[in-house]
């Protein structure tokens, strides 16, 4: 059987949900709906065929089909198999789109009853329509099942990079966030298209879609600190920007929907950043294809390019001119900047942009000097960070202050009362990062304002568990039950919080030393005595492990033996650093073996300071999320 | 505060962080050029980065003090470059490569070397 005609299928039934949803929505015809509803099913019971099928030829080696040849091969555990379903890009598009079908059906199906039908359906119109362009982009030029006219004895096999856990989830994660903003963007196209609220349906989506972008882009960085073996997380390359971009905008959105929702005021603002989020999505998706910009990320340029960004055109020309048609119910009140709460989320909102701005300028300004001299030039990782850690102090210092502005507006003076405990709490921090060696300008000042806002958001927790004599753990689960999104939220920060800790001290504080040594020997780094004992190489089917033993010694006293090692792959012909992480909270040792020549083995030693924060924060922004998206027992509109 | 003085406030705001992100974008653009546009262009003591091919037996090694020496082509001009670190993963006789460092007395020293991936890698997924 021609397994392509299952995705013709679901193109199909995809272009009829969208015929029968818009068409129900217009005329008003709970017919028409009912049936678009049923097109939306089948279509993911199409996609959801395709890619078992595909998973099918995957895990059976079927290696007649172009795909499963060229990113698996006989000796590949099925662990792998099953990951390669998202190593090229026909599958990545293919898990795209299953993705988007799964939530739109979800949708459908988690519909209260009593809803307005008419605004479901264009939603799910909407969505129908984001099915069909990435079906067809999978049908017309990127199928994954296309077939080989003999059978390969073998594939071509993963690339052994990819074949770490990491790679399994960041993927699948990613799209999952890029996927699930494709369903606030879709009601906000139906509320504004209705000139109507949609920010209460698509509040939890939009956590939903903003934390797995979060966890995608988080996972994605644990990747490569622990594979690619450089001692980073990120390299603010061209695609790494590409998924940061859309994390920004949202992140600005949630907070700018609240005021909408209390006030219905940044209508415009909202409507805007969630369709520029969309379409930041959809340019990530187009730039990791199209090969425009130089990126290790970036397949080769496959000719879809053209058709994305023809995609991407559309849904921002109808964006626009739905914006101009409801201008006059998007205008609103405007927030000024002022010392309230819609005054800081519009600082906020503003700043995020602005942040967002000095990426995407200097992600293609290298095409602007391609124009100009004809070839590229990269922009050194230099230009964002000094852009960006300024405005990221600056949000930081928002982020703390956010806990004492409630939506009336403050005069300096009241803030003034509130703020002497945290302050105080903030010079003793950067008194005692002074006594112990943290001098320069931004580690002073980021000890400064995540002390501040640390100690803000404590303080909201602790004056939730009750007052006077009354405190307990209780009193703040009641507290918490009774507004998750509020408290989830102050998690969400403090995780940030925790985040930048562990961001500042990586990048402030790394030491490194690249040395050789000889078998025996021992070499001194900081408090750690790194001892060599020798390099043992250990074949397998698919390679040899070169792997050095080294026992390490912190202050002396035994206390691990690493083995970092060299993977030379028979069938790739490369060889691959594996390093050796020795991690505790406060420091990870970070041991890279380079090989051992005329009697000296060559090593590359990072002591990191710090750098778990940022896992253990990732893992904290999860919780955080998850609870701000449980419903609240009794929602107490007042309390903010 | 008048309208017009906010405007003012606004608009002088957007200038100075316009030309802050020039100034950034300008310092931090380094020179990509090949070794041919290195030995005629004037690039003596600028941070500049060159690609070009490691010259076949050209490189020597030296583990002691972590030292690696190669040569570097276009196809028309050579230079000698030196490195002070480890070598990288892949780079090997032959391959191409970006070196990052600065050029001075005919001895590029290079504080980078970038391997351009192999065409079998065919990417990450992202």
């Amino acid at each position: 059987m021609n397994d392509s005609l299952i995705l013709q299928a679901a193109l199909l039934t995809g272009i009829a949900s969208v015929f029968l949803n818009v068409a129900g929505a217009e005329l008003k015809k709970q017919g028409f709906i009912d049936w678009g509803k049923l097109s939306t099913h089948l279509t993911l019971v199409f996609i959801t065929l395709a890619s078992l099928r595909l998973f099918y030829l995957l895990i059976t080696h079927d290696f007649q089909n172009v795909y499963v040849a060229s990113y698996t091969s006989r000796d590949l555990p099925l662990f792998y198999r099953i990951s390669a379903f998202w190593a090229g890009q026909e599958g990545s598009l293919l898990l795209w789109v299953w993705l988007i079908s799964i939530l739109s059906s979800v949708v459908i199906l988690g519909e209260k009853p009593g809803n307005d039908g008419q605004f479901m359906a264009y939603a799910s119109g909407m969505l129908g329509a984001i099915t069909v362009g990435f079906l067809y982009i999978i049908v017309t030029s990127s199928n994954p099942f296309k077939r080989l006219d003999f059978i390969p004895l073998d594939g071509n096999g993963l690339n052994p990079l990819l074949q770490d856990p990491g790679m399994i989830l960041h993927p699948p994660v990613l799209f999952l966030g890029y996927a699930g903003m494709a369903v606030p963007f879709a009601f906000a196209i139906a509320g504004v298209i209705m000139r109507r609220e949609w920010i209460r349906d698509a509040r939890r989506w939009l956590i939903f879609a903003w934390a797995a972008l979060s966890m995608g882009n988080i996972i994605g960085a644990w990747w490569a600190f622990h594979v690619l073996g450089w001692g980073g997380y990120w390299g603010w390359d061209p695609v790494e920007n590409s998924s940061l971009l859309p994390w920004l905008t949202a992140s600005a959105l949630l907070h700018s929907v609240m005021v909408e929702e209390r006030e219905g005021r940044m209508r415009a603002w909202n409507f805007i950043l969630i369709t520029v989020t969309f379409l930041l999505v959809l340019y990530g998706t187009f730039l990791t294809r199209s090969g425009i910009l130089q990126s290790v990320h970036a397949f080769a340029n496959s000719g879809l390019g053209g058709i994305l960004i023809s995609f991407l055109i559309l849904i921002m020309a109808a964006s626009l001119r739905l914006f101009i048609r409801r201008w006059d119910y998007l205008r609103g009140d405007p927030v000024r900047i002022e010392l309230s709460r819609p005054g800081l989320i519009l600082l906020t909102a503003i700043l995020l942009l602005v942040s967002g701005g000095t990426i995407i300028i200097g992600s293609f300004y290298p095409l602007l000097l391609e124009l100009i001299h004809g070839y590229q030039q990269m922009v050194q990782p230099g230009y964002y960070n000094t852009l960006n850690v300024p405005v990221a102090l600056a949000l930081l210092l928002l982020l703390g202050l956010c806990p004492y502005i409630r939506w009336r507006r403050y005069t300096f003076d009241e803030l003034k009362g509130k703020i002497m405990i945290p302050a105080l709490a903030s010079i003793t921090a950067v008194i005692l990062g002074f006594l112990t060696g943290v001098r320069d300008p931004i580690g002073v000042s980021s000890i400064l304002v995540c002390t501040l806002a640390f100690t803000t958001h404590l303080r909201e927790f602790y004056e939730a568990s009750g007052s006077g004599d009354g405190k307990s753990l209780s009193n703040l689960w009641h507290a918490i039950e009774r507004d998750h999104r509020r408290f989830g939220g102050y998690i969400v920060h403090i995780a940030l919080i925790v985040m930048v800790i562990g961001v500042a001290g990586s990048s402030l504080y790394e030491k490194r030393d690249t040395f050789t040594i000889q078998p025996g020997s021992a070499h001194e780094i900081e408090d750690y005595t790194i001892k060599y004992l020798g390099t043992e190489p250990i074949q397998r089917e698919n390679g040899i492990y070169y792997c050095a033993i080294v026992d390490i010694y912190k202050n002396g006293r035994f206390i691990d033996r690493g083995v970092p090692n060299l993977f030379y792959s028979f069938r790739f012909d490369e060889t691959y650093q594996h390093v050796y992480i020795h991690s505790t909270l406060p420091e990870d040792l970070y041991i890279i073996y380079q090989g051992f020549e005329k009697g000296y083995a060559l090593f590359e030693v990072r002591v990191i300071p710090l750098v778990s924060l940022i896992w253990w924060g990732g893992i904290l922004l999860l919780i955080g999320a998850i609870v701000a998206m449980i419903p609240d027992k009794r929602r107490d509109d007042n309390a903010s | 505060m008048k309208k017009e003085t906010r405007i003012a406030i606004g608009v002088g705001i957007i200038l100075v962080c316009l030309l802050v992100l020039g100034l950034t974008l300008k310092g931090s653009v380094v020179p990509y050029i090949t070794v041919s546009e290195l030995k005629s262009g004037d690039y003596m003591g600028k941070y500049i980065q060159v690609n070009g091919t490691v010259v076949e037996g050209s490189v020597e090694w030296h583990p002691k003090d972590v030292l690696l020496i190669f040569r570097l082509t276009d196809g028309k001009e050579t230079v000698n470059v030196s490195y002070n670190g480890s070598i990288p993963n892949n780079f090997q006789e032959g391959k191409m490569v970006v070196v990052g460092g600065t050029y001075e007395d005919g001895l590029f020293k290079a504080d980078e070397i970038l391997v351009k991936c192999p065409s079998k890698y065919a990417g990450e997924v992202e």
